[in-house]
C-alpha cells in the first residue's frame, strides 16, 4: 500500500482530496438554474472540553437532530471521565487505585475497558499497559513536571507494573495483585468515550458523523458526506506545517500518538512520555504512529504499543489481526512513513518531506 | 446557568471576544452553489458607492455567476481604480449610469441618506436593486423603495447578511427552530467598542470637494455615519443588525420600545448619539435589551438568546450554546472545510488549550466589514433570485421592520418617552403602505 509520493504541504492541495465544490455538491444545495430552493444545512461541529481536550462532533444538523445527538454523546463522555478518570477523586478507577477495597466490584463500562485492555496487552505482547500510570508519575510526566528518575525509585515503581498483576473475575470484580498497582486510562480511555458516544448518536438514527478528541483520537461513523470517506490528515510531528499523509476513513476508529507535545531534554538526551511498560524507560526510535482500526480504543492503545514496540510488533501484529493500518514514522527517516497493514475501512495516501 | 470552571477561567472578555472574533471554517455543505453561466448568462451587475463596503461586495462578486460592468463613486481617486479593470466604465453621476441599458441590477453601497433615492430610481429604471442595510433614512423612504419595487416588479433587496452566514442559518434551524433553548423570554444584545468611529486619514485626493454631492465638507462625507444628515448614527448603523437578529430570531417585531443615550464621549461635532440603551417589548413576554457604546469595548459585539432550556450566545462565526438542564456548555460552530484540506489533522493529543487554538485558527475571512463569505452567498441568492424568481431569506417586510424599530428608539430617546410600534406581521410581503400609516408620529 506504501507508494511514496510529492510532500504534502499543509495548505497545499492533494490529490484525491474533495475540492471545496465537490463538498459542497454533495448537500441538496439549491440550483441556480432551479424554480425552487432547497437551502442546504451546513455541518455543525460541536465541542466541549473534556477529559483535558476537545471532543468535538461533526454532525449533519438533520432538522436538530443531528445537535441534540451531539449532546447526548458528549454527556455520555462527561459520565465517562466520571467513571475513568484518575483525575476525579471520586472516579471508579480513582477508588479501584486506592487499594482499600481488593477485590474491587467494577462498574460495567470500568469492567468492559479494562477487559478490551487485557486483549490488547496480551495481543501486543506486553507493549500496551495500563498499569504504567506509576511509571509516568515516576517521570513526573503525570504532573507536567518531566525529570530523570533515580534508579533505585525507578526500580521499586517498576514491581508495580504489568497487567499480570490485575486479576479480572466472572463477577466483574477487579483485585490487585501486588502493592502500588494503578490503572490508568490515558492511552485508551478517549477512544473508548468516542467508541460509546458513537454508539449513542448511531442509535439516534445519525448514519454519518465524525468524532474527535484532543486531535489525537477520531472516530468515524459512515463514511462522510459524500460516502467516499472521512478526510483526516497525519501531521507531521517536527515539521508541522507538513503532513505525514491524508487518510479516507469510513466507519473506524484512527489515533495518532508522537512524543513531540511531552518530552524533555537531560544529560543530551530527549525523552518522551510513552513508556516503555517492560523497561520502565521511554521508548526510543519513533517518532509519531497513527493506527486505524474498527474501534477508537483499539487505536488509541495500539498507536502506544506500536511506539513502544515498533514497526516489527506492528508488522506481527497486523499479520495475526487484519483490518488494522498503522503509519510508523521512524527517527531514522524522517520523510519516509512505513505503512504497515491493510483495511477497507481506509485509504491511506502517504507522502513525503 | 451552568458554566464550567474552565469556561469561567477564560474570563467574561475574552469569553466574548472569542465568540465574537473567531473565524470558522468553510462550510461543508452551505448553499448557493451556482456554477457557471446558466439560463440568462452572467448578471450585469453595476456597483454604486466604492467605500470600504462597496470594495467588500466587489471582492464577492463571483465571476462565473456576475458580471461588474460599472462602478458610481463621486471620488476621482476610484476612477483611477477602475480604469485599470477593463471593461468596467467610471460613472460619477448615478442617475446617467442608470440609463446604461446593459445594466440588469445594481449594487448600493453608499450612505445611507442616498439609499432611497438610488434605490428608487434603480427600481424606476428597470434594474433589481441591492441596497446596503440599513433600509433608508426614515418610513417615508422606506415606503418610497418599497412602492418602487412593487410598481417595477423588479427585486429589492436589503443587505441583512446574517442570513446569509451558515453559522447564523445554522443556529436558527438547529437551535432556534429546534426549541434547543425551550420559551425564550430574554434577549441581549451588545455593540459595545472603544472607538470613537471616526476615520481620521486624508483622502487620497485633497482637492476634491463634495459639496455639489450634497456633503458639506470632505470630513462630512468620511464621517458620513457620525452626522444626522446623512445617517442615523449608532442606533441604526450598529444596532440594527443587531435589531434584525432579534426580530428574525423570535420571529416578531417589538410593540414597546423604551430608550435612553446621548453624546456622551465624543464632543467632537457630530450629533448623533455615542451611547444608545434600549428595552425592546416583543409579543408574548419577551424583552430584548440592548446596549451601543462607544467608550468601552467590553464584551464586544454579540447577541444572547436566554430561554427555558438553554442560552444562546452568537457572535460573527461561532456560537455559544449553554443548556440548563445540567448538561455542560458545548460551543457549536460551522463545521468547515478550509478549502481542500482535511477536516483535522490527527497529531499527538493536544491539551484543552492548543486543541482549542487549532481550532479557533482554522481559517475564515471575517474582516470589518463583513463576512466575505455570508457576501457571496447573499450576492449569489440575489442573483439566483434575478433570474429563477427563487425567494430571498430576507424579504423587505423585514427590513423595514428593523428600521422603524430603530427609528423608535431613536424616538424614545428624543421624546423621553415609551414609544409603541404599531402591531405588524413580519414576512408580509405586501402592505408596507398599510402599515406604516400611523407611524409618521415617531419618525
Amino acid at each position: 500500500m506504501y507508494e511514496p509520493q510529492g510532500g504534502l504541504r499543509i495548505g497545499q492541495r492533494a490529490q484525491n482530496v474533495f475540492s471545496r465544490r465537490e463538498l459542497m455538491s454533495l448537500s441538496s444545495a439549491r440550483r441556480f438554474g432551479g424554480k425552487s430552493e432547497v437551502a442546504a444545512e451546513p455541518w455543525l461541529r460541536i465541542s466541549r472540553v473534556a477529559m483535558a481536550c476537545s471532543f468535538q462532533v461533526i454532525v449533519e444538523p438533520a432538522g436538530g437532530a443531528g445537535m441534540k445527538s451531539a449532546y447526548a454523546c458528549l454527556d455520555e463522555v462527561d459520565r465517562l471521565e466520571s467513571i475513568l478518570s484518575v483525575f476525579c477523586a471520586k472516579s471508579e478507577v480513582s477508588l479501584l487505585n486506592r487499594g482499600t477495597t481488593n477485590p474491587f466490584p467494577a462498574g460495567p463500562e470500568l469492567f468492559e475497558l479494562l477487559k478490551q485492555c487485557e486483549r490488547v496487552y496480551q495481543d501486543t505482547e506486553g507493549a500496551f499497559d495500563v498499569t504504567t500510570g506509576v511509571l509516568s508519575r515516576c517521570w513526573g510526566f503525570q504532573d507536567r513536571k518531566p525529570k530523570l528518575p533515580a534508579p533505585e525509585v525507578l526500580a521499586a515503581t517498576r514491581r508495580s507494573v504489568g497487567f499480570h498483576l490485575i486479576s479480572l473475575g466472572e463477577d466483574r470484580s477487579i483485585s490487585m495483585n501486588a502493592p502500588g498497582v494503578g490503572i490508568n486510562f490515558g492511552a485508551i480511555g478517549k477512544g473508548y468515550a468516542l467508541d460509546r458516544g458513537a454508539a449513542i448518536i448511531a442509535a439516534q438514527g445519525t448514519k454519518t458523523a465524525m468524532l474527535s478528541a484532543g486531535c489525537s483520537s477520531v472516530l468515524v461513523l459512515g463514511a462522510g458526506p459524500d460516502g467516499s470517506g472521512w478526510l483526516v490528515g497525519i501531521s507531521h510531528p517536527v515539521f508541522k506545517e507538513q503532513r505525514l499523509g491524508t487518510l479516507r476513513l469510513r466507519s473506524c476508529g484512527m489515533a495518532t500518538s508522537s512524543q513531540e507535545e511531552q518530552s524533555f531534554e537531560a544529560g543530551g538526551e530527549r525523552y518522551g512520555h510513552i513508556l516503555d511498560p517492560r523497561t520502565g524507560f521511554p521508548s526510543r526510535g519513533v517518532l509519531s504512529v497513527s493506527v486505524i482500526a474498527d474501534s477508537a480504543a483499539c487505536a488509541d492503545a495500539l498507536t502506544t504499543a506500536f511506539f513502544v514496540g515498533g514497526p516489527q510488533l506492528a508488522q506481527r501484529y497486523c499479520s495475526l489481526h487484519k483490518g488494522v493500518v498503522a503509519v510508523i514514522l521512524m527517527a531514522g527517516d524522517m520523510s519516509r512513513p512505513v505503512v504497515i497493514g491493510s483495511s477497507d475501512h481506509v485509504t491511506v495516501e502517504v507522502a513525503h518531506a | 446557568m451552568n458554566m464550567s470552571l474552565a469556561v469561567r477561567s477564560i474570563g467574561r472578555r475574552n469569553f466574548l471576544k472569542a465568540i465574537s472574533g473567531v473565524p470558522a471554517l468553510a462550510a461543508l455543505g452551505t448553499t448557493a452553489m451556482m456554477r457557471g453561466p446558466r439560463r440568462g448568462g452572467l448578471v450585469r451587475i453595476a456597483l454604486v458607492g466604492y467605500g470600504m463596503q462597496g470594495k467588500n461586495l466587489r471582492s464577492a462578486l463571483d465571476p462565473a455567476i456576475m458580471e461588474l460592468v460599472a462602478i458610481c463613486d463621486i471620488k476621482p481617486t476610484v476612477k483611477q481604480d477602475v480604469a485599470s479593470n477593463a471593461g468596467v466604465r467610471w460613472y460619477s453621476d448615478w442617475r446617467r449610469m442608470m440609463q446604461e441599458q446593459n445594466i440588469e441590477a445594481v449594487l448600493i453601497a453608499t450612505p445611507l441618506c442616498n439609499h432611497a433615492d438610488i434605490a428608487t430610481g434603480c427600481l424606476e429604471a428597470g434594474k433589481h436593486a441591492f441596497c446596503e442595510t440599513s433600509m433608508a433614512m426614515d418610513v417615508n423612504s422606506c415606503r418610497q423603495m418599497s412602492q418602487a419595487a412593487q410598481k417595477s416588479r423588479r427585486i429589492l433587496h436589503i443587505g441583512y447578511q446574517e442570513y446569509y452566514d451558515p453559522l447564523y442559518w445554522a443556529a436558527y434551524h438547529n437551535i432556534i427552530q429546534a426549541g434547543l433553548l425551550g420559551d425564550i423570554h430574554t434577549v441581549k444584545g451588545t455593540w459595545h467598542s472603544y472607538d470613537s468611529g471616526r476615520v481620521k486619514n486624508a483622502m487620497n485626493d485633497v482637492s476634491f470637494d463634495p459639496r455639489p454631492w450634497g456633503y458639506e465638507s470632505e470630513d462630512q462625507l468620511r464621517n458620513w455615519r457620525l452626522y444626522r444628515r446623512y445617517s442615523r448614527g449608532l442606533t441604526v448603523e450598529w444596532g440594527g443588525p443587531l435589531v434584525s437578529l432579534m426580530n428574525w430570531f423570535l420571529g416578531a417585531v417589538p410593540v414597546n420600545v423604551q430608550a435612553t443615550g446621548g453624546i456622551y464621549s465624543y464632543k467632537d461635532g457630530r450629533d448623533v448619539n455615542d451611547h444608545v440603551y434600549a428595552t425592546l417589548d416583543y409579543p408574548n413576554g419577551r424583552t430584548a435589551t440592548l446596549s451601543l457604546i462607544q467608550s468601552n469595548g467590553f464584551e464586544g459585539s454579540y447577541t444572547q438568546f436566554m430561554g427555558t432550556r438553554g442560552t444562546l450566545m452568537i457572535g460573527k462565526d461561532l456560537a455559544l450554546l449553554f443548556t440548563e438542564a445540567g448538561s455542560r456548555p458545548a460551543t457549536v460552530a460551522v463545521a468547515k472545510q478550509n478549502g481542500s484540506q482535511p477536516l483535522l489533522d490527527s497529531s499527538a493529543s493536544r491539551t484543552e488549550e492548543a486543541s482549542n487554538h487549532a481550532v479557533l485558527t482554522g481559517g475564515g475571512n471575517v474582516e470589518h466589514g463583513g463576512n466575505l463569505e455570508a457576501f457571496q452567498e447573499e450576492l449569489n441568492a440575489f442573483c439566483g433570485a434575478i433570474r429563477t424568481g427563487a425567494p430571498l431569506r430576507c424579504d423587505v417586510t423585514h427590513a423595514y421592520d428593523v428600521a422603524r424599530t430603530c427609528f423608535a428608539i431613536d424616538a424614545a430617546i428624543e421624546q423621553k418617552m415609551r414609544v409603541r410600534l404599531p402591531s405588524l406581521a413580519v414576512n408580509n410581503h405586501v402592505g408596507i403602505d398599510d402599515m406604516a400609516a400611523s407611524e409618521s408620529q415617531y419618525v
